[in-house]
């Protein structure tokens, strides 16, 4: 298969699951804004009225980090049993296999990016938009990132889940966890600098206050930390590929 | 020019018989019984293009397993294969449909699963609508099909897909008769074309009848490779 028609694979099998979505739902692609804005009300509820987090724009700053994490969790917790449900795919033809789980993370993208959208213009009209050269880098790099992260974590999820089964619960575990670990519903810059170390190990935590820096103007965590974040999300997504690629080719005698 | 469609050298192919469910835990500590069996052992052969073989042995032989390599679906475990030009394999033609979407977004989808770029789905789509005889309903979404609509459309795909060489698992009978009539002419047609053609087959005349060779496997080995009659007569 040559590199065009890979990549209009890629985008086909993208293109049914952001179609398939939406389809029989009357409010349709609406559904990609309004369910990070039922999040943001419940959620900003909790944290404002029963645990007080001292953040300006509460709920402002809470939605430009659901919005990323919405990307991920959907992401992770529906590509990691994706390839065992795409079985009898699997068995009728010969198809480069990672487009399983990689339209589900396209798909979800587009959802991420159009709703980004939709928030930068919001952000537009109320005036609350930190609007600079270094910021629109800031946006491209952390969502580049989170692209290439959570497409990696997928590779890896899918790959290893069709031998071993447990990986899908140990994933949707994990995801539960990984939400409080990331700061979503906090900004890191609200906790005792001893917790600082253990967001290092964390991929996901610096591109999250990447994101919202670029976008609201939060303060950023130290440069150590990103250099940590880097590495890891680059040993995984390293790590993805390589299983992937070596266990791809039996994936059809575990089916 | 190559001459030769499929090589296949020294071929095995190893399962793992899982007796209990591997986990984590349990394959740490080599916990799960793991039976090792040979679906295939030793294989070798060549088939020239536009050769038409048989295959035929009982259950359990190897035939689909042989099928499956040759198609790419799996990989041997030892030894070569060498494939030349596109391969369509007729096998379970309702898989990769989506319920949701229409026969026409299910098609494109369908043909570049087997390999088929955009340019010739858009090329072919007409031809496929109308062999499936489904033109009234191909915006209807895929949920809204009898099975005998998806087998219809889904093998009017695949033989659409202008493939050199073409692996047929059994049963042609797709669809009502009519449809059985249409398929079984095309199939006809195909080998009369000079398609390379594989064919798996319990119905001895019919193999008989379409191909000039025959591979007789048993317990994964070639047991007989030599002209279909003989072959036949030894296997019964």
């Amino acid at each position: 298969m040559n590199l065009k028609n890979y990549l209009n694979f890629l985008l086909a099998m993208t293109g049914k699951e952001v179609k398939a979505r939406y389809k029989h739902a009357i409010l349709g692609f609406l559904w990609i804004f309004l369910n990070p804005l039922f999040q943001m009300l419940v959620i900003g509820f909790v944290f404002q009225n029963f645990i007080k987090v001292p953040v300006e724009n509460y709920f402002l700053f809470l939605f430009t980090g659901l919005l990323p994490w919405n990307f991920f969790s959907y992401s992770a917790i529906k590509t990691t049993p994706s390839v065992v449900y795409e079985r009898s795919l699997i068995q009728k033809a010969k198809f480069p296999r990672e487009a399983i789980p990689l339209s589900i993370v396209f798909s979800n993208f587009f959802h991420f990016i159009v709703s980004l959208f939709l928030l930068i213009f919001f952000l537009l009209i109320s005036g609350n938009l930190n609007f600079s050269l270094s910021s629109i880098f800031y946006f491209l790099f952390s969502i580049f990132w989170l692209l290439i992260f959570t497409s990696g974590f997928s590779l890896l999820g899918s790959a290893l889940n069709v031998k071993y089964r447990d990986v899908n619960f140990f994933v949707q575990a994990l995801v539960i966890l990984w939400f409080y670990a990331t700061p979503v519903v906090y900004p890191l810059q609200i906790l005792p600098k001893t917790y600082l170390p253990i967001f290092q190990l964390n991929p996901l935590a610096y591109p999250f206050e990447l994101l919202r820096h670029s976008l609201i103007a939060t303060s950023l965590p130290p440069t150590n930390m990103l250099l940590a974040n880097v590495t890891i999300s680059f040993l995984i997504v390293l790590l993805g590929i390589f299983i992937f690629r070596k266990e791809n080719k039996s994936f059809s005698d575990w089916l | 020019m190559n001459k030769i469609a499929i090589k296949i050298e020294n071929l095995s192919k190893k399962y793992l018989l899982h007796h209990e469910k591997p986990t984590l835990v349990e394959s740490a500590l080599r916990f799960g019984k793991k039976e090792e069996i040979w679906a295939l052992k030793d294989i070798n052969l060549e088939i020239k293009k536009g050769e038409k073989i048989g295959i035929i042995g009982d259950n359990g032989s190897g035939k689909t397993t042989l099928l499956k390599i040759i198609s790419g679906i799996t990989e041997p475990t030892e030894g070569r294969l060498e494939t030349n030009g596109r391969i369509a394999a007729l096998i379970d033609f309702e898989a990769g449909f989506h319920p949701e979407l229409t026969g026409e977004e299910n098609t494109h989808l369908n043909g570049m699963l087997l390999g088929m770029s955009k340019n010739e789905i858009r090329k072919n789509f007409d031809k496929i609508v109308k062999f499936s005889g489904l033109k009234k309903f191909i915006d209807v979404p895929l949920h809204t099909y009898s099975s005998g609509m998806k087998l219809r459309l889904g093998f009017s795909i695949a033989i659409h897909s202008s493939p050199d060489i073409l692996l047929i698992d059994e049963i042609l009978a797709v669809g009502d008769q009519e449809f059985q009539k249409k398929s079984y002419q095309t199939m006809q047609n195909f080998f009369k074309k000079g398609k390379t053609i594989i064919f798996i087959s319990h119905h001895l005349p019919t193999v008989a009848n379409f191909c000039p060779k025959t591979v007789w496997l048993e317990k994964g080995k070639i047991k007989m490779l030599a002209e279909s009659k003989k072959v036949i007569k030894l296997y019964e």
